[in-house]
């Protein structure tokens, strides 16, 4: 047992530092053996020893003085010097509070904001996915080659053939959006849930916290009803008690029993809404056979070890073109694509993520030029000291070392308070995430200030403390210190060489600023254009909600109307609603719904060459509560009944592609494909174009159908207040819940709020960009404050002279002015190049405006300028004021 | 040169002149310990005697393992000249100070 025994003495041995583990570990185990001490003496032995060596170790004691160079001690000078440094540095930061203040604030503004934006940045495109090797999953997406477009969906069908056909693949998996009703508490509540393959856990390679996930028996056909919960809704619904585990719950009215609950940062599926449940996706073996009617799904696979995801592509390309031609009615024109599942996230926000970092890499930079222009200015005071510690055998390369320990210490002091911002920062931008980003982004909940954001704010510590002292160690230990001690210390520095790096920072930050500027006028013009883009419907005050009959209560088409016409009803009356109606989907919802079709022309598009629309269909007031203009014929009304003409109506671009300046009423259409059955819609009006999905994307061809002759089970409903709005939420929710109290509804929000959240990146990325600019400003301002003071201060002499001489203030003024626009207005002409070459890469974010955008150009350029010159004026004013005959009597 | 000591180097450096020549670290220990009842660690010993090297006043070298130290080697000490007037140096000083004070001091 003993602390002597051969296995045990290694381990406290190892925790001396290695130069004296030998000898000391050697005394230790002697005193042990010869056994005159207490086994707990013997341990406060070794701690003390432990203690005392490290601290040894780490800061040796030494009287001598910083910079004498001790030759003797070569040897182990780094460390040592290293805590000299740091020591002095600290007394030398003591000793000017006010400089420190400043350059250590400037610092934590750089870093704050630098560190605050990886933060962000990293859980949203860094952080992997909390999966077993998640480089390894990836969705497989269907491929329209008559669009060249990707279709998120694919027939289960296809998605068993190509797991058991790839050779690229280890397993495909599918999920489909269920979206169930679970009842059996106070109030029904609407489930995020999915139907998932079997196997989509062990793919994923997911484990439940408690019980455990989905084996591949809970996918056969005959298999009893089970279900995996997320930790969330375990916490919200059932209190977080394990002993759930093997209890039923109800979903749409069929017991499940609970089999396992997955651990708080299981997230799946991502980049839609997360589940909260999920159940087995039945796949029947003949599945295959039946392709026609095979369920449309989403599809993820994980890749082989060592499969590179361009071979996983050729692989799956060879699968599809083989289903193809075994099932030319289903597949023709159908390809696939594999997408890493992290790179779909990176696809949204890449581009604004790294126009921002881009952007708060700028603002560091004029904090780091800044801070050099401090340090600079400081030399001057500095440079007696230094040729003083030079004279008595300090080495050049020790004092340049001193001055960056210094750059290290500012650095470092920003640094901590940068980082402390930056925590502050992502804790309160956190508490304000919108919902729609909470749902489905994933790892967005984690954010914050993690290991990876402290390495990163720890490189950039050690970057600025490079880039803002290097220059001015340099510098400084470059003058000539024995001509500076000799001269009394007056201002080698202040001679031209000096003066060159400064009017150098100083046109350097003007550029960066006005680049910065420029950026983020293009982005808040940008966003006053989107937001003045006719969406083709008015969101104003509009109330919506979803809701999903579940087919135990609602069978049949009939009931599905019954429910729906009653709720209608119910909501019309509510007092405070101008109008009502239900949809399949609405505008920025983030549903969708498509359709093939054909028109009644004689001709036949080739198989699998039918053209598609959007499809919709909706109760009679929907144009008039949307604000949708009826350009021509008629919209739905009361007359058009399941028995009656079956009718549509569609919208402009639909008109101008299919029937381009003819009359389109009166025409007829058919839904599905060639072999579908043949039932006419005629066309009886024509509707305005309406953006559904982005406010950026040309409006699709859409066809609208009564639901009273195509009723689903699905609808979401709008309801217009006549004023007010959000206020009715909850009576227009009561008035559902007159008609079946049962029903759950969700997704309730206003739908100029789906607007705003589909235009959140762009708001986000505006005020982001702003705020930066007017940092970027600030620092500017400062920068050009103290490079226009600093150089009247160092010429009040030449000045005094010339107004000795006969000129006049107004003279002295102008030329201190000239002096510091001529560098103002070189930054900002080279400011405007850098921006032109620069905003080429916004293009993809910019909306209405060009990059190169005159507009924008000259008012941040003429703004900009303005700036400066108001810098400029106030210190040259100083200069105006010199009285010469003080500042001759100096002489 | 500055030869000014601490108190405990002077106990480390009284403890070499009485221990001779070649000594070590568990020797020097025992001295100090049985002498002024004040616990010392190994490590504290080691790393004074390190400093005291590196201003000259002792010189080391490493000495033979033994199978009781489990194999490991030990460093052995001895008084350099310098060292020797060092602590001379300082208990003639303190001697100084001292003397003709012990009634007042109360010590025995």
């Amino acid at each position: 047992m003993s602390l002597g025994g051969r296995g045990s003495r290694s381990i406290w041995a190892r925790l001396l530092p290695s130069g004296v583990r030998e000898v000391v570990a050697g005394d230790l185990e002697e005193i042990q053996r010869r056994g005159r001490v207490t086994r707990a003496r013997f341990l406060l032995l070794i701690a003390a020893s432990v203690v005392t060596c490290w601290v040894d170790a780490l800061f040796p004691l030494s009287r001598r003085d910083v910079g004498v160079d001790d030759r003797r001690n070569r040897g182990d000078g780094l460390m040592s010097t290293f805590f000299q440094d740091i020591g002095y540095g600290l007394r030398m930061m003591r000793r000017a509070p006010g400089f420190t203040a400043a350059a250590v604030l400037t610092i934590a503004l750089g870093i704050g904001v630098n560190t605050a934006t990886f933060g962000i940045v990293n859980v949203l495109s860094l952080m992997p996915l909390n999966y077993q090797d998640p480089e390894r999953v990836a969705f497989v997406f269907g491929w329209s080659q008559e669009r060249q477009e990707r279709r998120f969906n694919l027939p289960l069908a296809d998605a068993i053939d190509i797991g058991a056909q790839s050779r690229a693949f280890e397993a495909v998996s599918a999920y489909a959006y269920w979206s169930a009703n679970l009842t059996g508490g106070d109030q029904p509540e609407r489930l995020q849930a999915y139907r998932v393959t079997a196997n989509t856990f062990a793919l994923l390679g997911a484990e439940a916290s408690y019980g455990r996930t989905l084996t591949p028996d809970d996918g056969r056909p005959d298999a009893a009803a089970v279900v995996v919960l997320s930790d969330g809704l375990w916490r919200r619904r059932f209190g977080g008690d394990a002993s759930i585990v093997g209890r039923a719950i109800t979903l749409d009215g069929v017991g499940h029993t609970v089999v396992g609950i997955m651990p708080r940062r299981f997230e799946f599926p991502i980049f839609n809404f997360k589940g909260e449940a999920w159940t087995p996706l039945r796949t029947d073996a003949k599945a295959g056979s039946t392709r026609a009617g095979s369920p449309s799904i989403v599809a993820i696979t994980r890749l082989r070890p060592g499969v590179s995801y361009r071979a996983a592509q050729t692989d799956l390309d060879a699968v599809m073109r083989r289903l193809e031609a075994d099932h030319p009615s289903t597949n023709r024109g159908l390809g696939g694509r594999v997408l890493e599942m992290r790179r779909l996230g990176e696809e949204a926000g890449a581009p604004l993520a790294l126009i921002l970092m881009a952007a708060v890499g700028m603002v560091l930079l004029l904090a780091c030029a800044n801070v050099a222009n401090l340090l600079l200015a400081r030399a001057v005071g500095r440079e007696r000291e230094l040729a003083v510690r030079a004279a008595i055998g300090a080495g050049r390369g020790r004092l340049v070392r001193q001055l960056l320990t210094e750059s290290l210490l500012l650095a470092a002091g920003g640094a901590v308070l940068g980082v402390g911002f930056a925590f502050w920062a992502l804790d309160a931008l956190r508490a304000v995430l919108p919902e729609a980003l909470l749902t489905t982004m994933p790892n967005v909940a984690e954010l914050g200030v993690d290991r990876t954001t402290l390495a990163f704010a720890a490189v950039m510590t050690v970057a600025c403390a490079a880039i803002f002292g290097a220059g001015p160690a340099v510098r400084m230990v470059r003058t000539d210190l024995q001509g500076s001690l000799k001269s009394g210390g007056t201002s080698a520095s202040a001679g031209p060489r000096h003066q060159r790096l400064r009017a150098t920072l100083m046109i350097a930050q003007v550029a960066v600023s006005l680049i910065l500027l420029v950026a983020a006028g293009l982005l808040i013009r940008t966003f006053d254009r989107l937001q003045h883009v006719d969406a083709g419907f008015t969101p104003d005050r509009v109330v919506t909600m979803m809701m999903s009959l579940p087919e135990y209560r609602y069978g049949d088409a009939s009931s599905h109307q019954r429910f729906f016409e009653a709720a209608l009803g119910s909501v019309a009356r509510v007092p405070g609603v101008a109008s009502a109606a239900f949809a399949n989907v609405l505008p920025f919802s983030t549903y969708n719904d498509g359709t093939r079709y054909i028109v009644d022309d004689g001709t036949l598009p080739e198989p699998g060459r039918e053209p598609g629309s959007d499809y919709r269909v909706i109760t009679p007031d929907y144009f008039q509560t949307m604000g949708i203009p009826i350009v021509a014929g008629r919209a739905f009304d009361s007359r058009d009944r399941s028995a009656t003409e079956p009718v549509t109506i569609i919208s402009e671009v639909f008109a101008r592609r299919v029937f381009g300046t003819g009359d389109p009423i009166g025409k007829r259409v058919r839904l599905g494909r060639r072999d579908s059955p043949i039932r006419w819609l005629t066309i009886v009006g024509v509707a305005g174009d309406v953006r559904h999905s982005a406010i950026t994307e040309q409006p699709q061809p859409t066809l609208y159908r009564p639901f009273a002759q195509a009723p689903a089970e699905r609808m979401m409903l709008a309801a217009r207040a006549a004023g007010g709005g959000e206020a009715l939420t909850d009576t227009v929710r009561a008035a559902i819940g007159a008609v079946d109290p049962m029903q759950p509804v969700y997704h309730v929000t206003m739908l100029s709020r789906l607007v705003d959240t589909a235009l959140m990146p762009n708001a986000a990325a505006m005020s982001m960009m702003s705020l930066l600019g007017a940092l970027a400003l600030m620092l500017a301002t400062i920068g050009i404050y103290g490079v226009v003071s600093y150089a009247v201060s160092q010429q009040t002499r030449e000045i005094g002279v010339r107004l000795a001489l006969g000129a006049s203030p107004g003279d002295v003024l102008r030329l201190m002015l000239r002096r510091g626009l001529f560098l103002v207005l070189t930054g900002a002409a080279i400011g405007v190049a850098g921006a032109l070459g620069v905003t080429r890469f916004m293009a993809g974010v910019l909306y209405g405006v060009t990059p190169a955008d005159a507009p924008t150009y000259l008012v941040v350029a003429a703004g900009l300028i303005l700036v400066g010159a108001a810098a400029c004026y106030i210190p040259a004013r100083r200069a105006m004021r010199v009285d010469p005959v003080t500042v001759l009597r100096m002489e | 040169m500055d030869d000014r000591l601490g108190a405990f180097e002077q106990l480390l450096l009284l403890a070499l002149v009485r221990l001779g020549e070649d000594t070590y670290g568990v020797p020097i220990r025992e001295e100090i310990e049985a002498r002024t009842g004040r616990a010392v660690s190994p490590g504290a010993v080691y790393t004074a005697l390190d400093r005291l090297e590196r201003r000259g006043l002792v010189r080391s070298h490493l000495g033979d393992p033994s199978p009781e130290r489990g194999g490991k080697r030990k460093r052995q000490y001895r008084l350099t000249t310098r060292g020797a007037a060092a602590i001379g140096q300082a208990h003639s000083t303190l001697a100084q100070m001292a003397h003709g004070l012990k009634p007042k001091l109360g010590t025995p």
